[in-house]
């Protein structure tokens, strides 16, 4: 629209032309001539009277003005507001809250801080707005006037720009006050120099416009300096950012306005076609720096309360909490000096203490701040909430589509690590849920893979922790199982396998569509990418898929092994191939991901032998510090989480022994299942696998959940089938009989110490059933006069479930004292000791072993007898069952070992029990207590043995020597056990011991005598528990 | 209110040791000390050291679930715990009205 016309048809125009025209530029007077791209519109040379009625009139100053007025009144009510404590009014301005969101939507508390600079500020504005507006207004009086409203204009200029300096510097350095009044008497010498340089009268001429920008831009530019001090000292201010923003922001308008002001642009490239020229901009610049400045006013005074307070920390007294109630009409009440004061009185030593204080009680108090001690020391953030407003959980992970993957495939493996570390012992709030996506489940549904991830995770979690549980092989002090506190359940988790199942299903479409040759490729569009980089999609879609499908198998390994009966362990199987298959090529996909994060996407920040993820990088959404505190109030655990090639080999291993455990047949004989358990544990099973093992051997108090234990029992000891149908099994005894021998089972499933531990307690409870049952006998026995039809069955029943009783009872002494190498508790001076309870037990074994076998046998050639009555077993009957023969290797060994450690006490004076503490006969309580305690065997003691070894020398050791036979024995015994491929290796084992044993006997006994320097030591590399001597010349 | 000042000045007789018995006279109080990374415990007020370290008895962490002050408080128990004195800010002890003026007036002597 062309402005000249519409001017020049308004009346008042037309009325004010007739006795004050508006003039041309060429027409102005020598003093006016500022800016010679303003070609019309001027006032010159009119009364102060029309000059304030030109307010109203149309010139090209009247939107100078009336920005300038109108900047005035906005200030004028932002300074009433504050001074009224208005906020709401105060916050209407707040413009710029959705450029900068900013995480404070409660008004800013602005009662504590001084207000003082904020309000110099803002009369600074005011006056600046006031002393423009004068000068536009009248300055087309005379040329005096407008030489002197013209200096006024600039040291308004100047005055805002000062003063508009004086709230960040007050606020940012207010923990530091020396630097506040360095900075604030800088800026306000350098104001006052630069109004005396702009009040001399030459430089209000137009030529000096840019000597006088220049001084402008010089006092902004000053502030530069503060606010990068300020920046460095409060860098780990949360409100940084922010601060930052609408500091450039106030820097940025100074510029600009500066800019146009000095090049006089728009006016320059077009003269003459606006009327409003570049005092208008002037303004705008005011009015737009202006704005910023006070709302950077408000958030500074956010921030740097905080700041305030967070310094006031470290320094001086906090503010006390309010939150924290004291009691009823009570207060809480500043000790603080008190207690200096007194600590200053108090003597070296001395206490301040109640009666019932105890010194020893005090020890155990939990120390404050002590990492080692104190699991709630804040770290990095205060709470989850914190955390997650911080960005330290972003979803989605990046922006970027393939940065967000990449980010996805680095949190799955660190959470693999986390899983394998938990696995091993840690606790679950410390390792798998110090992912913060995992304690906000809410959070993830945007996020498809990351949501079925976490929800996967979360399930699987669950049904380790309730196998563990259920099965109760942990120990007591074991935190496996607590998980309190953390979101482990959660509704819609059952779907995991179902969400695992589409997003697989998506990804695999993606991965043959990319791999299809291009012409295919548009028939199969509408599939979204997995991310944006055609030429990585490929990779990226293997490394996701193999990660997501190994986690569905390993679910469903979990589901049926968990089966009732045994009957998902087929499926199970199946499915640890699979398992074992994703694994391998989740292994190769590290090759890729490392490639990708070298390409620069990230530094590479850790060590690839420490890395928790394939790519090495550090995972996001991680803070093992964060929920540390919920395993309080006991003290921290020092954790480092699995790398990630560890983690991977433990789930091999893992998926191995559970492999085992699927392939074992369900075969419901007692005596099988043990000797499958023992051979188990000799792989060193973790936690997870052994509490699968036993949830599957102990089922409903059943073996494999179908056969009840007696008869399991009856078919052990060889009882007649007739006996199930007495009433027998309710007989209290046998009902006790049967918990035994399920705890039994339940406790070869735990770890070694453990179980050692329960082994040692329940003999004696074997040996109190034994003492019942034949309490039990004995009446049965004077009973049976008067029913003689069932005497004889009655009999045998409980003489063999005697003999039972009694082998379990030994079989399980001897694993006491096996274990006892295994866990390496026993001195080489007590080796002797050892052995030779060993071999006592081993005698009593095999014994009670020969007998049940014997009867077995003859309960089968009775069966035999009745179809075929051959007479051909009756000559074979003396031959004694490989068992019992293996059984006697051993007692030869453990007989062998204690005769040759004997008589090198006594003869060379080695291996003896000479501590300065306990005798042998101490040490030999002990260890054995517990089988004292029981009485296994019967009537031996630590005299027993010390008769037993007192004697034993060399010369006659040679004469019978028990490594011979033992390897003799072994030998023969190969043919027997050619199907059994443990037993095998067993005797391998104990011909190796025996033949090594042998040479030394014979070596010691001829040059023992002869060369002292010979010594002799013993070690476990043939056998895990029967020792191999070492003859070496010192 | 007379009565707990004149006592108060009584024991300002005892030069020096009338500081110790006012603490001993705190022994099994609810105390509340803040440590310096902002957490808060309460607790009775067990032992304290010539080195300024307390004992508290039956104490409660609280700790703000946000670095900016007005924030809900999250606590749990601890049992007894051991607060060096290099790490505590602050120390409050829960008294009545009358009691806590004494103590001002006990300061303002000192």
């Amino acid at each position: 629209m062309d402005e000249t016309e519409f001017l020049n048809s308004s009346p008042t125009e037309k009325k004010g032309r007739n006795k004050f025209p508006l003039l041309r530029y060429e027409e102005l007077p020598e003093y006016m001539k500022d800016n010679e791209y303003i070609l019309n519109y001027y006032r010159a040379e009119w009364s102060l009277n029309h000059a304030f009625v030109s307010l109203f009139l149309c010139h090209n100053e009247s939107l100078n003005i009336w920005t300038h007025v109108i900047g005035f009144v906005a200030f004028l009510i932002l300074t009433v507001a504050n001074l009224t404590e208005f906020y709401q009014v105060a916050d209407f301005i707040n413009l710029s809250k959705w450029v900068f969101p900013s995480d404070t939507g409660t008004p800013p508390a602005l009662i504590d801080t001084p207000r003082w600079p904020l309000f110099i500020f803002l009369c600074g504005s005011m006056f600046c707005f006031v002393s423009s507006s004068l000068c536009h207004l009248f300055s087309c009086h005379s040329q005096h006037l407008n030489c002197l409203l013209s200096q006024l204009d600039y040291v308004g200029i100047a005055v805002m720009i000062i003063t508009s300096f004086f709230p960040p510097i007050y606020y940012l350095f207010q923990c530091d006050t020396i630097w506040q009044y360095v900075y604030l008497t800088t800026i306000s010498i350098l104001g006052i120099l630069a109004v005396i340089i702009l009040l001399s009268p030459k430089r209000t001429r137009g030529k000096y416009r840019f000597i006088r920008t220049i001084i402008f831009v010089a006092m902004g530019l000053f502030g530069v300096i503060p606010m990068i001090h300020a920046t460095i000292v409060n860098w780990n201010v949360p409100q940084r950012n922010i601060t930052l923003g609408f500091e450039s922001a106030m820097a940025f308008s100074y510029l600009i306005g500066a800019m146009f002001y000095a090049t006089r642009v728009p006016e320059k490239w077009k003269p003459g076609c606006s009327k409003n020229t570049q005092a208008a901009f002037d303004t705008q610049r005011f009015a737009a720096s202006s704005f910023v400045i006070v709302e950077m006013e408000e958030n500074i005074n956010n921030g740097v309360e905080e700041q305030e307070s967070e310094n006031h920390e470290q320094t001086s007294v906090p503010v006390l909490n309010p939150s924290i109630p004291s009691g009823e009409q009570t207060v809480w009440a500043d000790v603080a000096s008190l207690l200096d004061s007194a600590c200053n009185d108090l003597q070296d030593g001395e206490l301040i203490h109640g009666d019932n204080f105890n010194l020893f009680a005090a020890m155990s108090a939990l120390e404050i701040m002590d990492p080692k001690m104190d699991s709630g020391i804040v770290c990095r953030y205060y709470s989850v909430d914190e955390a997650i407003e911080d960005g330290a959980a972003p979803i989605p992970l990046s922006f970027n589509k393939t940065v967000d993957v990449h980010c996805m495939i680095d949190v799955m493996d660190h959470m693999l690590s986390c899983e394998a570390t938990w696995h091993k012992g840690h606790s679950l709030a410390q390792t798998i849920f110090s992912c913060i996506y995992l304690l906000r489940p809410d959070r993830t549904p945007s996020h498809a893979l990351l949501h079925s991830y976490c929800t996967v995770i979360r399930s699987t979690c669950n049904a380790v922790i309730s196998a563990v549980s259920d099965s109760r092989t942990h120990e007591e002090e074991d935190l496996f199982t607590i998980t309190s506190g953390l979101p482990l359940k959660r509704d819609g988790d059952e779907k995991c396998l179902s969400m695992l199942n589409v997003l697989e299903e998506t990804i695999s479409r993606q991965l043959h569509a990319c791999k299809a040759p291009s012409h295919k490729k548009r028939s199969i569009e509408d599939i979204e990418p997995l991310q944006t980089n055609l030429d990585l999609e490929e990779g990226y879609c293997k490394a996701v898929l193999c990660r997501l499908r190994f986690r569905k198998h390993f679910y469903h390994v979990l589901l049926c092994l968990r089966r009732p009966q045994g009957r998902g362990l087929e499926l199970a199987r199946k499915h640890i191939a699979s398992c074992l298959l994703e694994l391998d090529s989740i292994l190769k996909t590290e090759e890729f991901l490392r490639a990708n994060n070298r390409n620069g996407m990230w530094e590479d920040g850790m060590e690839s032998e420490d890395s928790t993820t394939a790519s090495g990088c550090q995972p996001i959404g991680f803070d093992s510090t964060l929920n540390s505190r919920l395993s309080a109030p006991t003290p921290p655990r020092a954790i480092k989480v699995f790398c990630w090639k560890k983690a991977v080999e433990y789930f091999q291993k893992l998926l191995h022994d559970l492999d085992i455990v699927c392939s074992h047949p369900i075969d419901p004989l007692h005596e099988g299942a043990l000797r499958f358990v023992v051979e188990f544990q000799k792989l060193q099973p973790d936690l997870v696998a052994r509490s699968h093992l036993q949830l599957l051997l102990v089922q409903d108090g059943k073996l494999f959940g179908r056969d009840p234990i007696f008869t399991m029992i009856c078919k052990a000891a060889a009882i007649p089938e007739l006996a199930k149908n007495l009433d027998i099994q309710k007989n209290e005894s046998f009902v006790h009989l049967c918990q035994l021998a399920i705890t039994l089972l339940k406790i070869l499933c735990t770890n070694a110490a453990w179980q050692r531990r329960q082994l040692g307690k329940v003999l004696q409870d074997w040996r109190i059933i034994h003492m019942q049952l034949e309490i039990a006998l004995r009446k049965e026995f004077e009973e049976s006069s008067s029913t003689s039809l069932d005497e004889n069955l009655c009999m045998k029943i409980y003489k063999n479930i005697l003999n039972w009783v009694e082998e379990q009872t030994y079989w399980i002494a001897f694993r006491f004292l096996i274990l006892g190498f295994e866990l390496e508790l026993y001195a080489p001076s007590e080796y002797c000791m050892v052995y030779w309870y060993i071999y006592v037990i081993l005698i009593k074994l095999g014994e009670k072993m020969h007998l049940r076998m014997i009867t077995n046998s003859e309960t089968a050639k009775r069966k035999g007898k009745k179809k075929r009555e051959s007479m051909k077993d009756v000559a074979r009957e003396p031959a004694i069952p490989p068992a019992v023969l293996l059984l006697q290797c051993q007692i030869y060994l453990a007989e062998g070992l204690t005769l040759m450690i004997s008589a090198l006490r006594n003869e060379h004076g080695v291996f003896q029990c000479r501590g300065p503490f306990n005798s042998e006969q101490e040490r030999f309580i002990q260890h054995f207590e517990l089988l004292q305690k029981a009485c296994i065997p019967d009537h031996v003691s630590y005299y027993t043995f010390r008769d037993y070894t007192a004697h034993s020398q060399f010369d006659t050791l040679i004469m019978c020597n028990y490594f011979k036979e033992a390897q003799r024995i072994a030998k023969e015994l190969r043919g027997s056990f050619v199907n059994d491929k443990n037993k095998l290796t067993e005797l391998r084992h104990i011909e190796q011991v025996a033949e090594h044993n042998g040479i030394a006997l014979n070596l010691v006994s001829r040059l023992g005598s002869l060369d002292p320097s010979l010594k002799v030591s013993f070690e476990f590399n043939h056998h895990p528990h029967f020792a191999t001597a070492v003859v070496k010349r010192s | 209110m007379e009565n707990t000042n004149e006592a108060v000045e009584g024991e300002a007789c005892f030069e020096g040791k009338s500081d110790i018995s006012q603490v001993k006279k705190l022994l099994f109080r609810r105390m509340l000390v803040g440590v310096s990374d902002g957490r808060f415990f309460m607790g009775a007020f067990y032992c304290m050291d010539k080195q300024g370290n307390i004992i508290l008895q039956d104490a409660v962490e609280y700790r703000s679930t946000r670095r900016s002050s007005p924030s809900p408080m999250e606590q749990r128990g601890l049992g007894l715990i051991l607060i060096p004195s290099s790490c505590r800010i602050s120390c409050h002890v829960d008294c009545s009205i009358d009691e806590h003026l004494s103590l001002l007036s006990l300061q303002a002597q000192n």
